[in-house]
């Protein structure tokens, strides 16, 4: 963290700080994981996106939770994508470490500043006859719960999808824990 | 694989194939996600959001509920707290939406060049050019002729046509002028009162369609159900509805007896019921209608000029007033020949003298239609605008040239300038100079007295659906030289509204809070009338029994209104109730055209049908073949006019 805002002035970086995640404010290095330099980005998983946006530095290194910016997963049936003025707020003052970092941040703020927003590939889509309300399974399985079906974002540096998504691993699940599996449930 | 992949790939490969490979045929075709630069305020994606404004689809001004998802009105639904609707919507409000993101849109401003060919201006380029034709034009004849505004925008124009020296005509196709003067022979008022019918026990409908145009459809369907329904807590009987008139409408449909007199004498009916409630003292008679008693005609009199027994007409006197809950109301067809305004007098003579005004019929809540402007305005501005009296005209919320005679379309062409302020190309805009493209109501801020009491405010409940379209109130302002947009002229405005109704709340709240439940709704106090000196008029033409040989009956239809529901294919296409499956047929626009004021002439804000007065039964049928002329021709004139019509795109 601190390394990588070097860039910025000390009292300058004390003072917006606030506006900083939790868990990039206590500046603590991650516990367990440290997120790899990819010299070779073609050989990810994944599709690739127009902005080379790495979840396992954001969730796996920094620690900041889901939440910060998929914010609407609690109260709506969209986890929602973050705005571009959520990643301006804090890459207004984090510039990256690496020139490759630096790239892909100088994308983010033009982005922003031109007000053209990347057209991210869409990963996880469900067909059209089929609900998946985000909030009640985050309201019965806890906030913590995103890896049950999007696999650990953490340590991953370009998003893949990680189950079928087909209607057997639904229900699968919905047997395991006894709820549910009327037609009506999701096809409506 | 969604219906329509499926489907597709069905038809490609045929079904037996697409069925067994229904696996093999590739990966959906790639998603991709936009994020929002900066998240727009009060949206949750994947939750609706609701906002209350306002219905301007036409006068009535029903309130609104919009349901906005992901930044985008998607469904309107009446607001239940409004009392001009109740929570009611009808299916031209419904329609609205069409209305929002119709193509046909003007999205730029547009002036017509030289050659005749339109070319899109910038904003300030046409502010200027309008700034440039006021100064001219001062002193030499300036008109703004709107639909009618009961609220902010319409004192904004009349404010500024003080200023530079013009005049405001406001317009509206269905201005009701019978109903206005008949109100003023009878009562020496021109207001147009509240109708009870929820709480009525005997409707007599002289023509009025209150179920389709007439002055608040949707309110008065809504209490017709009420008033027409067995309820709890009522004496046991429900609302006996009897509609008097050529043509069964729809609101004719609804009624428990039909009854078709002559084209033309529906007041005498009204008149002999009158007598007969009079003459045997049915009801408590107000003191200055006894003098009425010897002059009213009585029913043997008139019953053969209306072809109705004089045995009925006493059954239905008698009805009216032993329900001691009737109200007659007059409009509509029956309201349109020479006897229009007579017609409703009587009306008014009937539920007095049965001691119904002041109980179904309130005045106090009047309806906003009573500032509308009348037909001599018009054709004041019309002959003015022939002798080359008018230089610069501007027309905003209405479109004369497509409900007006050809006479309108004429005169335009001696007007030096013709500034437009519409949403879309319709014939007004298409014969103009200068268009200057105006925001949706469900865009723009702005406010409405639908009736005495009830201030509806509107909001915008999305992002201008069309970038580059502006306020018309902000475009005045601007023109005008004023400070501060039309949202700030609003809410000074409400400020003094505020020092009514604000009960020590600070205006913030106060603002919020009407914005909230979509206005302020407040009762008016109730008003008391008496006969007016004019009723002795009404006399008169009773005595008068000439008729006319042939009755041209032209009817509004339902779904087109005055024609301003041509814009909204959903509309075009719907069924018109009442036409024995006679309907206008939606034109869709030739391919290729671009998107012109001929698309809307081709279907007609009126259906017309002429049949001879002495006929007993409407035959919809054999009457239906009538004139479809007109319109057509006109059409077919702005099309030789204007060979040059811009494309919206």
């Amino acid at each position: 963290m601190t390394k990588r805002s070097g860039n910025v002035g000390a009292g300058v970086a004390i003072a917006l700080l606030i506006a900083l995640p939790a868990a990039a404010q206590t500046g603590q290095s991650a516990p367990g994981y440290k997120a790899p330099v990819i010299s070779d980005t073609g050989r990810l998983k994944g599709p690739r996106q127009p902005i080379f946006f790495r979840h396992d530095i954001h969730v796996g290194q920094d620690q900041i939770p889901c939440l910060y910016c998929h914010n609407t997963v609690t109260i709506s049936s969209e986890p929602g994508i973050p705005a571009l003025q959520t990643c301006f707020g804090c890459h207004q003052l984090i510039g990256g470490s690496t020139p490759s970092h630096q790239a892909e941040i100088k994308k983010v703020r033009e982005a922003f500043l031109t007000k053209k927003q990347p057209e991210w590939v869409r990963v996880h889509a469900l067909p059209g006859f089929v609900h998946f309300p985000h909030q009640r399974h985050i309201k019965v399985l806890g906030t913590d719960a995103c890896v049950t079906c999007h696999g650990d974002v953490r340590t991953m540096p370009q998003v893949y999808q990680f189950a079928t998504l087909k209607m057997g691993w639904c229900v699968n699940c919905h047997v395991q824990r006894n709820v549910s599996r009327d037609c009506t449930l999701c096809h409506y | 694989m969604d219906r329509r992949r499926f489907l597709t790939v069905l038809g490609a490969t045929g079904g037996a194939a697409a069925a067994a490979s229904a696996c093999d045929i590739g990966p959906e075709p790639t998603e991709h996600l936009v994020p929002y630069v900066v998240p727009p305020e009060n949206q949750v994606p994947g939750i609706a959001t609701y906002y209350a404004t306002t219905c301007r689809e036409c006068a009535a001004g029903c309130g609104l509920h919009a349901k906005v998802r992901e930044g985008r009105v998607i469904k309107l639904e009446g607001n239940p707290e409004s009392p001009i609707n109740q929570g009611r919507l009808c299916s031209r409000g419904q329609a609205a939406l069409q209305g929002l993101y119709n193509p046909d849109r003007v999205t730029d401003p547009m002036a017509r060049g030289a050659n005749g060919q339109w070319q899109k201006l910038t904003w300030d380029d046409a502010v200027g050019r309008l700034q440039a034709q006021v100064k001219q034009a001062r002193g030499k004849g300036i008109a703004f002729v709107t639909g009618l505004e009961s609220g902010s925008f319409g004192e904004l124009v009349d404010a500024w046509m003080k200023e530079i020296g013009g005049r405001h005509v406001t317009y509206e196709p269905f201005a009701f002028e019978a109903l206005r003067e008949g109100n003023r022979i009878a009562f020496g008022t021109a207001a147009i009162p509240s109708y009870d019918f929820a709480s009525a026990r005997y409707i007599l409908s002289f023509g009025a369609d209150f179920m389709e145009t007439w002055l608040s459809p949707v309110g008065y369907q809504n209490a017709f159900t009420r008033a027409h329904a067995f309820e709890a807590g009522r004496d046991g009987s429900m609302a006996k509805f009897v509609y008097v008139g050529p043509r069964l409408s729809l609101t004719g449909m609804s009624a428990d007896e039909w009854i078709v007199p002559k084209p033309g004498t529906e007041f005498m009916l009204a008149l002999a019921m009158a007598s007969v409630i009079l003459t045997e003292r049915l009801a408590p008679p107000p003191p200055d209608a006894l003098r009425l008693q010897h002059l009213l005609p009585g029913p043997e009199r008139i019953a053969g000029s209306v072809g109705v027994e004089a045995g009925k007409i006493q059954r239905l006197a008698r009805d009216f007033a032993a329900s001691k809950g009737g109200l007659a109301v007059a409009g509509g067809i029956a309201a349109q020949y020479g006897s229009g305004a007579l017609l409703v007098a009587a009306a008014n003579v009937l539920n007095y003298v049965a001691g119904q005004v002041g109980k179904t019929v309130k005045f106090g809540p009047n309806h906003a239609l009573e500032a509308a402007g009348s037909f001599k305005h018009l054709a004041d501005l019309v002959a003015d605008m022939r002798a080359e009296k008018i230089s610069l005209l501007l027309v905003h919320g209405a479109n004369p040239g497509h409900s007006l005679p050809a006479a309108f379309s004429e005169a335009l062409g001696h007007v030096g300038y013709k500034v437009s302020l519409a949403s879309y190309w319709h014939e007004t805009a298409a014969a103009a100079d200068l268009v200057l493209p105006d925001f949706h109501p469900l865009e723009q801020w702005n406010d409405s007295r639908p009736q005495a009491g009830v201030y509806a405010l509107q909001q915008p409940v999305m992002q201008p659906v069309f970038p580059n379209t502006r306020h018309a109130g902000d475009v005045l302002l601007q023109v005008a030289g004023k400070s501060g947009g039309f949202k700030d002229y609003l809410q000074t405005r409400w400020r003094a509204l505020h020092v009514r109704y604000g009960h020590g709340r600070s205006f913030e709240d106060f603002w919020n809070d009407a914005l909230q439940h979509g206005g302020i709704y407040s009762e008016a106090p109730a008003q008391t009338v008496r006969l007016g000196p004019e009723i002795s008029r009404l006399m008169g033409g009773a005595a008068d029994t000439s008729l006319q040989l042939t009755t041209l009956i032209v009817f509004p239809s339902v779904a087109l209104h005055d024609g301003r529901g041509a814009k909204s294919f959903p509309i075009r296409s719907r069924k018109s109730p009442g036409t024995a499956g006679w309907r206008c047929i939606p034109t869709p626009r030739p391919s290729g055209s671009s998107p012109t004021a001929t698309s809307y002439s081709s279907s007609r804000p009126m259906e017309r049908c002429v049949r001879p007065s002495g006929s007993r039964r409407v035959s919809a049928r054999t009457s239906s073949r009538s004139p479809r002329g007109r319109d057509t021709r006109r059409t077919a004139d702005m099309r030789r006019t204007d060979p040059s019509m811009p494309s919206s795109s």
